[in-house]
């Protein structure tokens, strides 16, 4: 997937809207030769699986065999907890990171602080 | 069978020629949550109201530490811009119980079976002793009670 892969991480912010990354999952079936897949996600990519399957919904021939959300509430549900009157206050506190996250240089300012807490680790496994 | 994974956040997905070994290249990962929200992206998912550290510090929450490195005012947040739509497709959503990121077992939560479309089959799964990194729950028990429900899934549509 875009931003993950290493050989597959484009360098605008626009190319990382979701219809365009929705667009890697449907083309990974495509490589496979498959009409059919079954779907799973985790954390955000659970999100972006229930933005797949939304879409998958409107096709004359859907081609998900099933979906599997990991963690994350469909989206309309989840949206709906976080804005709005029927807001959950306890998951807008819990969710203050995203404000952060959705920063377009959120990686690096303030020191690199996200990159050093959430990715280096990993690199230093 | 093709089974698409999509795993992400920052969990180690075992591919260690994957891992980002720079800022700029983690900000690529990051941007994912850009494409998503009103105003950077489609608009899929609502942006929280931003709180700022005083509020949060009024509502007695540790998230004012986590403000205290981004601080930031208050302001109203945004609705979604484009709501997704219904599922047809047979779905399972699991969570941990313990899940201190996204609390799913609260009503918001719970109300995405209305997002299902009518006679499509949806199971909703709270596994106890699990948090957000759902394939490696405290327990070894719950761990495997998320990998028999997607089993069922999977063995139920192919």
């Amino acid at each position: 997937m875009r931003g993950y892969s290493v050989n597959a991480r484009p360098s605008l912010e626009s190319d990382y809207l979701y219809d365009k990354i929705a667009s890697d999952v449907t083309a990974l079936a495509e490589a496979f030769g498959m009409e059919q897949y079954h779907l799973i996600g985790h954390d955000h990519g659970a999100c972006l699986s229930w933005y797949v399957a939304a879409e998958d919904a409107k096709l004359a021939v859907p081609r998900l065999k099933s979906l599997t959300a990991l963690s994350v509430p469909h989206l309309d549900a989840f949206s709906d907890g976080l804005y709005g009157p029927n807001a959950d206050r306890e998951q807008q506190i819990a969710s203050q990171y995203f404000t952060v996250f959705n920063l377009w240089d959120s990686a690096s300012i303030k020191f690199n602080a996200l990159y050093i807490a959430m990715a280096l680790p990993l690199l230093n496994r | 069978m093709f089974v698409a994974f999509v795993h992400t956040a920052c969990s180690d997905n075992g591919f260690p020629d994957s891992a980002f070994k720079s800022p700029s290249q983690f900000q690529k990962a990051l941007w994912w949550y850009n494409g998503a929200f009103p105003g950077t992206g489609i608009g899929g998912l609502a942006e929280v109201p931003t709180l700022s550290r005083q509020t949060l510090l009024d509502e007695g929450s540790w998230m004012s530490g986590f403000r205290s490195v981004y601080p930031a005012e208050d302001s109203p947040g945004a609705p979604a811009s484009n709501r997704i739509g219904n599922i047809n497709a047979p779905t399972l959503y699991i969570c941990g119980a313990d899940d201190f990121a996204i609390l799913c077992t609260k009503e918001y939560s719970l109300n995405s079976k209305n997002f299902i479309n009518d006679g499509v089959d949806y199971e909703f799964l709270t596994v106890e002793e699990c948090g957000h990194d759902i394939l490696k729950c405290k327990s070894d028990e719950s761990t495997a009670q998320v990998i028999a429900a997607i089993t069922r899934l999977l063995d139920a549509n192919s």
